[in-house]
């Protein structure tokens, strides 16, 4: 990968210069020439050489690269393949004489494959996506350029509370530590090794950095804050793998505060599977610095989406799974190539918060309206009273339920009024609020169950 | 570390002049200086790190127990005292001089750190102590990855395999040791994390997609796993391999997995195993054969010593007896003496493996965990001692049961009764109940010298409920109910 200081310096002209040359070799050295998948299509409509001619590229979306049920290997199709050895790696030739006997092995080990990580997503239908040992190894540099916008040095300690599963956030983290040198406890998050042994370890190693997902942050803090646990070294708290609107950075600085950090930081990173890196943010609604050597991305405009855009990613680099114009299905509100104000980093960001196209649900039916259920972590991250909350969508048509766990259980009757009231009027429909024990929540979320929490339901098991 | 390939191939004698011109130097340069808890041992004993010669004078030093490197309430951080790190008052006054020096002061600092700053961490089960942190420093990651390297090229693995990692994911040895050695040796590999994590279809679905030649399990979760896909009628043509960790594996379960395997399409497959401890800090394994030759050790890596665990005095060549552990030439968690509470039954061998040739030390397969041998109150007269090791390979590897739990309890839940055994079994299909029943009767007597009070039968599902398979980091196989008095 290029050299980072020199990414961090580029004018925006340099920028949009640089990713169409990367454009251009990529796709003709690499893409053009291995992958199963575009080879066979640009064969008719050529090579895309540049951001305008990628615009005339159909779009591929999360269903191209499932495997299909009769034939579990299709999701090759999307995966450079390995160039044949085509030298005898026993001989070596001339240059054997100079080199001694790997000189004959000219199959570059970067196209192997390392590592395959799936993503679940919320469809629950596991897509794989390969890792060459390039992509290993760039993993490991997109890991200490995160870390080092996230402003984490050798000298923090962290903690990774990322959920284990074969998937990006886990092990960004995982590479970006190693690459820094600093201690690290690879946790596995509270389903692995359960909040418990979490606090401890966080207590005992004194650490000043934790990852993990913005909902378990919450659930950990709230945990410490009930137990009266202190955490004053704790200075970084870093979130991502889930929705994360700058309300909730806020009632997370109130919580780091309540434990006893009164300086920690707050900051969000946003985890892309396809995109084979995470991207942060140096400080809270800076924008997602990505990295023009890496990715290319557009923004496209959804039918009644207003003022978002869907984010399209073209990977620029990728030796293992490789997308051209991938849907993610993530909302942003815009990109931009100017330097960051705050960081004065010239690398692209995207703006604004990321929401999915998945929570655009329609309620009521053909009288009703398609509402955007992604607004309920900012509105619901304001409320001071509300300490968990379940978005429960039930019934035929399809209604909304918040079920709820307020500080104080004695005002729940009012409180829930008022929230009903705030809710219908930025959502635009009606709703119920229904009062629900803390602990009952928290094991409904399935903190210490699934990978991320389960915020937004499509039915309930309590019922209506 | 030294060159694996011509380390195999060293003779014995050889072998033991390397470890002994290491251990005097990691002693001298490492543990005395940079140990605290062995640097007080070594001054209340009036030890002379200097003069000491080589493993013959390991005896000197007192065994290190569990118990001693846990954490306590009283003492939560015991296990830093064990760390190899550089006296931090000095690096505290002296560090900032060191990296302003114009001579490479950066650099030194630099290796340093690669040395001794903790990067990775471990911890126990926790079955019998407090879980315990074991640090790894970035060296350290480059002895386990080599370690990894090794054990793949005992089973005899190469870079164009294709391994699922199933070891359930946690900060502990079995999934990140299968991690280094993938890695290192340049194996493709999904690190699943388990059936806790991917769940079982999608990864029985992973093997499939990914054509997979190796998989490495939890032997009771592999008995599950692949009975599932053998139900599913999975295609495991591509499999050649499974590799176990975590837990011994009894005989006959090798030959219940590689039927399974074979009824899936694998052609010859075989079943390896390893053998490993946190305290260890890699693992071991056998090389690929039916008969089992023991886990092939590392001489530059850990001394392994063989015991008698009631003396504590060393028992011969080939000798049932403890395993004591020391590291040699480690950096963060390291540990002199340690008493690991196995007991190989057939002893350690210095001989050439007669299946592989390597020369380095064996410890023999036939292993069992000192801590399982359990004190019952089974009739009036108390305090039988009852080995549950021999539950694992009678109900492992016979042919009629499918699933299996032990519960020890209570007569009545009375904490001042007598204690009971139950056999909670999941029978194969078409299994007459009442021959099973007697059958199962008569060797648990023969095994363990005590008669089960109940044999209860139940559905494959129930009992995997009971023993948590996919919700535990490892099964319950042996739970003990038993009120406290």
């Amino acid at each position: 990968m290029e050299n980072f200081a020199k990414l961090c310096r580029m004018t925006p002209e340099q920028i949009k210069q640089f990713q169409a040359q990367q454009m251009q070799d990529f796709f003709a050295g690499e893409v053009a020439v291995r992958h199963p998948f575009y080879r066979d299509s640009w064969r008719e409509t050529g090579v895309p050489r540049s951001a305008a001619d990628l615009q005339k590229q159909p779009f591929t979306v999360k269903s191209d690269l499932l495997s299909q049920p009769d034939n579990l290997e299709s999701y090759r199709r999307y995966v450079l393949e390995v160039p044949e050895q085509s030298v005898s790696s026993k001989g070596g030739g001339l240059f054997g004489l100079f080199k001694g006997k790997s000189a004959g092995e000219i199959v570059p080990k970067k196209y192997a494959t390392n590592q395959l990580l799936f993503s679940a997503g919320r469809t629950g239908k596991i897509t794989p996506y390969v890792y060459s040992v390039a992509d290993i190894e760039n993993l490991g540099d997109t890991g200490l350029r995160m870390m080092e916008i996230l402003g984490i040095t050798r000298d923090d300690t962290i903690v990774n509370a990322m959920s284990y599963a074969p998937n990006l956030s886990f092990w960004q983290v995982y590479y970006g530590g190693l690459k820094l040198g600093s201690t690290v406890l690879q946790s596995g998050g509270g389903r692995i090794l359960g909040t418990e042994k979490i606090l401890t370890a966080m207590e005992n190693m004194e650490a000043s950095t934790l990852f993990t997902t913005p909902g378990y942050a919450e659930f950990l803090l709230q945990t410490a804050v009930h137990f009266n646990l202190k955490f004053p070294n704790l200075n970084k708290l870093i979130v991502g793998y889930g929705p994360v609107p700058l309300a909730q950075v806020k009632r997370l600085e109130v919580l780091l505060r309540m434990v006893g950090s009164p300086d920690g930081q707050v900051k969000r990173v946003y985890f892309l599977n396809e995109a084979k890196s995470a991207w942060a943010e140096c400080s809270p609604g800076s924008g997602y610095h990505f990295y023009q050597d890496h990715a290319f991305l557009e923004l496209d405009a959804v039918p009644g989406v207003e003022g978002r855009g869907e984010l399209i990613l073209t990977n620029l680099n990728a030796l293992g799974s490789c997308v051209v114009r991938f849907r993610t299905g993530d909302l942003a509100e815009s990109i931009t190539y100017e330097p960051c104000p705050v960081c004065q980093r010239s690398l692209p960001r995207v703006l604004g918060e990321i929401e999915r196209l998945d929570d655009y649900k329609n309620l009521g039916g053909e009288q009703g309206r398609t509402v955007n259920l992604s607004s309920l972590f900012s509105v619901l991250a304001a409320e001071p009273n509300l300490l968990l909350w379940q978005a429960v969508l039930h019934g035929e048509p399809a209604q909304l339920r918040i079920d709820a766990a307020f500080l104080d259980k004695n005002q729940a009757a009012e409180l829930s009024g008022s929230l009903q009231a705030k809710l219908q009027a930025a959502l635009g429909v009606t709703l119920t609020i229904k009062p629900t024990s803390y602990k009952e929540l928290a094991d409904r979320l399935g903190f210490e169950k699934y990978p991320i929490e389960q915020r937004i339901v499509a039915h309930s098991s309590t019922g209506s | 570390m030294e060159n694996w390939e011509k380390l195999s191939k060293k003779p014995w004698a050889e072998v033991r002049q390397m470890q002994d011109r290491k251990l005097r130097a990691f002693i001298v340069n490492q543990i005395y200086p940079y140990s605290p808890h062995y640097r007080r041992i070594f001054q209340e004993l009036k030890l002379d790190p200097y003069k000491f010669k080589g493993v013959q004078d390991l005896v000197h030093l007192p065994f290190t127990y569990k118990e001693d490197i846990a954490p306590t309430d009283a003492e939560p951080a015991k296990h830093r005292d064990f760390i190899i790190r550089p006296d931090e008052e000095v690096s505290e006054k002296y560090g900032h001089m060191a990296k302003l020096s114009p001579y490479g002061g950066k650099q030194v600092v630099d290796e340093k750190i690669y040395d001794y700053k903790p990067a990775h961490i471990h911890f126990t089960t926790g079955r019998t102590a407090k879980p315990t942190p074991f640090v790894y420093t970035l060296r350290d990651l480059e002895t386990i990855r080599e370690a990894g390297r090794r054990l793949l090229d005992v089973f005899a693995l190469s870079e164009k395999d294709i391994l699922v990692n199933a070891f359930p994911y946690a900060p502990h040895l079995a999934f990140w040791q299968a991690f280094f050695a993938a890695d290192s040796m340049g194996v493709a590999s999904l690190h699943s994390g388990g059936g806790k994590v991917m769940g079982t279809q999608n990864l029985m679905s992973a093997v499939e997609m990914m054509k997979a030649t190796v998989i490495s399990f939890i032997p009771g979760y592999a008995y599950y796993f692949l009975r599932q896909a053998a139900e599913q009628k999975r295609d495991y043509s591509s499999v050649q391999k499974v590799l176990f960790g975590g837990e011994r594996v009894p005989p006959g379960l090798k030959d219940k997995i590689i039927a399974l395997l074979q009824e899936m399409g694998a052609k010859n497959p075989q079943v390896l195993a390893t053998y490993a401890c946190t305290e260890s800090r890699l693992a071991w394994g056998e090389c690929p054969s039916h008969d089992s030759y023991g886990y092939h050790t590392y001489p530059d890596t850990e001394i392994i010593e063989m015991i008698d665990p009631a003396t504590g005095e060393h028992v011969a060549e080939g000798e049932e007896g403890e395993i004591v552990y020391t590291a040699l030439d480690w950096r963060g968690s390291c540990l002199l003496r340690y008493r690991t509470g196995d007991v190989a039954k057939g002893g350690i061998l210095y001989t050439p493996c007669p299946n592989c040739g390597r020369t380095v030390p064996r410890i023999t397969a036939n292993l069992q965990r000192k801590s399982e041998f359990k004190e019952f109150d089974l009739t009036k007269v108390k305090g039988t001692l009852v080995n549950l090791n021999n539950f694992f390979p009678l109900m492992m590897g016979h042919p009629q049961v499918v699933e299996w739990q032990v519960e020890v309890c209570k007569r009545n839940n009375d904490p001042f009764d007598l204690d009971e055994i139950n056999l909670y079994i999941a029978p194969a299909a078409g299994v007459n109940i009442e021959e099973l029943k007697s059958d199962l009767r008569q060797k648990v007597i023969r095994d363990t010298e005590v008669a089960p009070n109940q044999i209860i039968f139940l559905p494959a599902e129930q009992v995997l409920a009971r023993v948590g398979m996919e919700t535990e980091l490892k099964e319950k196989r042996i739970v003990d109910n038993r009120p406290q008095k």
